[in-house]
């Protein structure tokens, strides 16, 4: 068994030619990576992006430089996979990424009380089926910001450089899906 | 858990709520399908020769040698064009300047005639490349008409009468602009070559003469005559005139 290695390790020991560090890289990221995009597409294009990016780190693998966390990387590739997927088939979510103005405003409009954790295993099921289907109604660049903080472990900087925008625009999109799935979460508690 | 203050710099934007109800529910995975390829290919891209990537001088060596003989072929052309262009330049400027035709019987303005003092010299040297340039312009309007061309440079001059100090009964009115420029080009004269004027025109220095003749100033007409028939020879003299080129 491989010591835990750093990613950004593993990846230039498959550079060397070291199989065994790019199946360790695989493991580690094949679900996250999925789910990030599962979440953003129907399931046949995720299956089809996500292969796609993981071919496309492996023929990256000749000239591969550390400039970036590996994560921030990956799930940058997978963003502009996701992007060509929208110029082709979903012209309404590409657009939604160029509307900054009314994210601006939304986010002022947007209730910030806290999540009231029920107790019940049942009742928390039921509330993560109910936080899927808020996360999947949420526009596509506030739910993307979601899930890179949650699948990709990435940080505002890192969701800012993997999508291409300014820290402060990174930000904002976060702070409003937050907003608005407590916001969804909250309306049928008592 | 609330965020904080965005004007403030301060932790990112986090709800560990939402991020454990989220953890909780997120359990797609990927196909078995797309393992088994991914691990395929990940194996045969390592087995599979790496191709050998040339330096860039190499990948560029095409690209590189057009544009060097694009920049060393224009340059030689335009070097080419400049060395031709310069005598090229003179031989049209003469030709440009070279007067009409004696032929024309018109007067001449002394810019016309300066100008021609000044290609006189230049225009045996540029004999032939002018001739090889395209022919001289239409004879200018006979106010700016030119007179025949220096003696070295023309044969017409054999057709022009002696040189003659003045023309004595032609008055100012039947003068060419070019004799009045006679004295306005003198600073000129002294620097370039003797030039021929043009005799006025025959019937007006007839009918001057001829004035003199009836005013009693026939000493002067005579003289006048005189000096008419070595400008005109062949033309004839009037009746009325004729005595006048007898002894008195």
């Amino acid at each position: 068994m491989l010591a835990e290695r750093p990613d950004e390790v593993l990846m230039c020991a498959y550079q060397a030619g070291e199989l065994a560090a790019f199946e360790e890289l695989y493991g580690r990221y094949r679900g996250r990576l999925f789910r990030y995009l599962a979440r953003q597409c129907p399931a046949a294009v995720a299956e089809e992006l996500s292969q796609e990016c993981w071919l496309r780190v492996i023929r990256a693998r000749a000239g591969y430089v550390v400039s970036a966390r590996f994560v921030t990387w990956l799930f940058r590739i997978a963003h502009n996979l996701l992007m060509d997927h929208f110029r082709r088939a979903d012209h309404a979510a590409l657009a939604a990424f160029d509307d900054d103005e009314a994210l601006q405003a939304a986010i002022e409009s947007a209730p910030d009380d806290p999540l009231r954790q029920p107790d019940a295993l049942a009742e928390r099921e039921a509330l993560a089926r109910r936080l899927i289907a808020a996360l999947e109604a949420l526009p596509a660049p506030q739910r993307e910001a979601f899930l890179l903080q949650q699948e990709g472990e990435m940080s505002v900087d890192e969701i800012a450089a993997a999508t291409g925008v300014g820290r402060e625009t990174a930000k904002s999109r976060l702070r409003y899906a937050l907003a608005r799935l407590r916001a969804a979460l909250a309306e049928d508690q008592p | 858990m609330t965020d904080p203050d965005p004007k403030l710099p301060g932790p990112d934007p986090h709800d560990e709520a939402l991020a454990a109800l989220y953890r909780q529910a997120a359990r797609a995975e990927p196909p078995a399908r797309q393992d088994a390829a991914i691990h395929a290919a990940a194996a045969a891209d390592l087995k599979a020769p790496r191709a050998h990537r040339p330096p860039w001088w190499l990948r560029w060596r095409l690209g590189l040698s057009v544009a060097a003989t694009l920049v060393l072929t224009t340059s030689l052309v335009l070097l080419v064009q400049r060395e031709q262009g310069e005598p090229g330049e003179e031989a049209r400027k003469a030709a440009a300047e070279r007067p009409a035709p004696a032929r024309q019987e018109g007067a001449a303005e002394g810019t016309s005639s300066a100008r021609q003092e000044a290609a006189a010299p230049s225009a045996p040297n540029a004999a032939p490349a002018v001739r090889s340039a395209p022919p001289a312009p239409a004879a200018p309007p006979p106010a700016l008409g030119a007179e025949s061309p220096p003696a070295a440079a023309s044969p017409r001059k054999k057709e022009a009468a002696p040189r003659p100090e003045a023309f004595p009964g032609a008055p100012a009115s039947a003068l060419t602009g070019e004799a009045r420029s006679d004295s306005a080009a003198s600073p000129h004269d002294a620097a370039q070559p003797a030039r021929e004027p043009s005799p006025p025109p025959p019937e007006a220095w007839l009918d001057d003469i001829r004035k003199l003749h009836r005013a009693g100033r026939d000493a002067e007409a005579r003289n006048a005559l005189a000096t008419f028939r070595r400008s005109y020879p062949n033309h004839p003299v009037p009746p009325d005139l004729a005595p006048l080129q007898e002894a008195p």
